[in-house]
């Protein structure tokens, strides 16, 4: 049965403050993206480096929260995975500069712990989503490690390097073991 | 909605289809005035569509969106108060005093607000015989349902004011 003129234009109109109200929502839950940018710039990342990430990701996060589904609840799981690799590397070049240990090997191993730590997370959570996960896994995965990289710059692109190989080596495992939600 | 709430968007026209013809039913009940109902349940369904990503699953649509409308019914029956020489609707008919529209609008807010304690076939079945539409069963049945549906009411009601 056709709709009337009317009932046409207030469903458009419905339809148009959904949307509004989940690109308003999804603008507000980014709020972590310039929180992680300023930790990085004070734990001694290049503020340039971090600018470059961050916009992507904020804009990235806010598509993804406004299209909603798997990839819209992976972000706020991905943010949280993404806090070791993004504050582990300054705390512990603050450490090595403190007993004069070598910076590099430090910042980089610090970063591939960092993921391993964000991984675990992200395959927990993703192992537990019902009826699969793939898709918040990688999602979640991928927002995790941008908000880690902006930490891990400290460490150069070894360190970005390193704590991506981090995130795969801590996901994979988890995901395929953790026993899974039907 | 909960579907919505996620962002299946496949899921718009159903909710739409489905809340649209109750809110604008459960609104001419309330308001009396065709217009005011009709723009009071078209505010309630945008505001519905507003808040739909925050939809709690848990939460009975039809009683949150049926408290809604209660709620534009009011703001539009408060602006109508503002416009001079307005006689329509009945809270606003000559001579009922500041007291008892008052009196009335705080009863209409509970009533809304024990609606929303039913079961969701217990307010659907309000719903659907206040803006006078009947779902495929029997009307016998129908009206039974009516009946234990008000009956609920009352006792709702009673439990919460003491009284009928």
């Amino acid at each position: 049965m056709e709709r009337p003129e009317a009932v046409v234009t207030l469903a458009g109109r419905a339809r148009r403050a959904y949307e509004m109200a989940r690109l308003r929502s999804a603008l507000v839950r980014t709020w972590p993206v310039p929180v992680a940018a300023w930790l990085a710039i004070r734990l001694g990342a290049t503020p340039s480096h971090v600018m470059a990430l961050a916009a992507p990701l904020a804009i990235a996060a806010i598509v993804m929260m406004w299209k909603g589904g798997s990839i819209g609840r992976a972000v706020g799981p991905g943010f949280a995975a993404g806090i070791a690799p993004l504050v582990l590397p300054g705390l512990m070049m603050d450490c090595a500069t403190a007993c004069s240990a070598n910076c590099a090997t430090w910042c980089s191993t610090s970063c591939v712990v960092g993921g391993i730590v964000a991984g675990s997370l992200v395959g927990l959570r993703a192992a537990r989503v019902r009826g699969g996960g793939v898709a918040f896994g990688l999602s979640a995965a991928a927002v995790a490690a941008a908000t880690g990289a902006m930490g891990c710059f400290v460490g150069g692109a070894v360190g970005v390097l390193g704590m991506l190989a981090g995130l795969a080596i801590g996901a994979v495992p988890v995901f395929t073991l953790v026993p899974r939600r039907s | 909605m909960a579907r919505l709430a996620d962002g299946d968007r496949s899921a718009f026209s159903h909710v739409f289809d489905t809340l649209w013809p109750l809110l604008v039913g459960f609104a001419r009940r309330l308001s009396r005035d065709a217009a005011d109902a009709e723009d009071a349940a078209q505010q309630a369904l945008l505001r519905v569509f507003e808040h739909a990503h925050r939809y709690d699953p848990g939460q009975d649509v039809a009683a949150w969106a049926l408290a809604i409308t209660a709620n534009e019914c009011h703001a539009v029956r408060r602006k109508r108060r503002g416009v001079p020489l307005d006689t329509g609707g009945e809270m606003e008919a000559p001579g009922a005093s500041p007291e008892a529209v008052a009196i009335e609008r705080d009863l209409l807010a509970e009533a809304t607000d024990v609606l929303g304690t039913l079961r969701s076939q217990d307010a659907e079945t309000l719903a659907a015989a206040w803006r006078g539409s009947r779902p495929p069963i029997p009307p016998t049945a129908f009206r039974k349902r009516v009946q234990r549906a008000t009956e609920r009411l009352r006792a709702a009601w009673r439990s919460r004011h003491g009284t009928s």
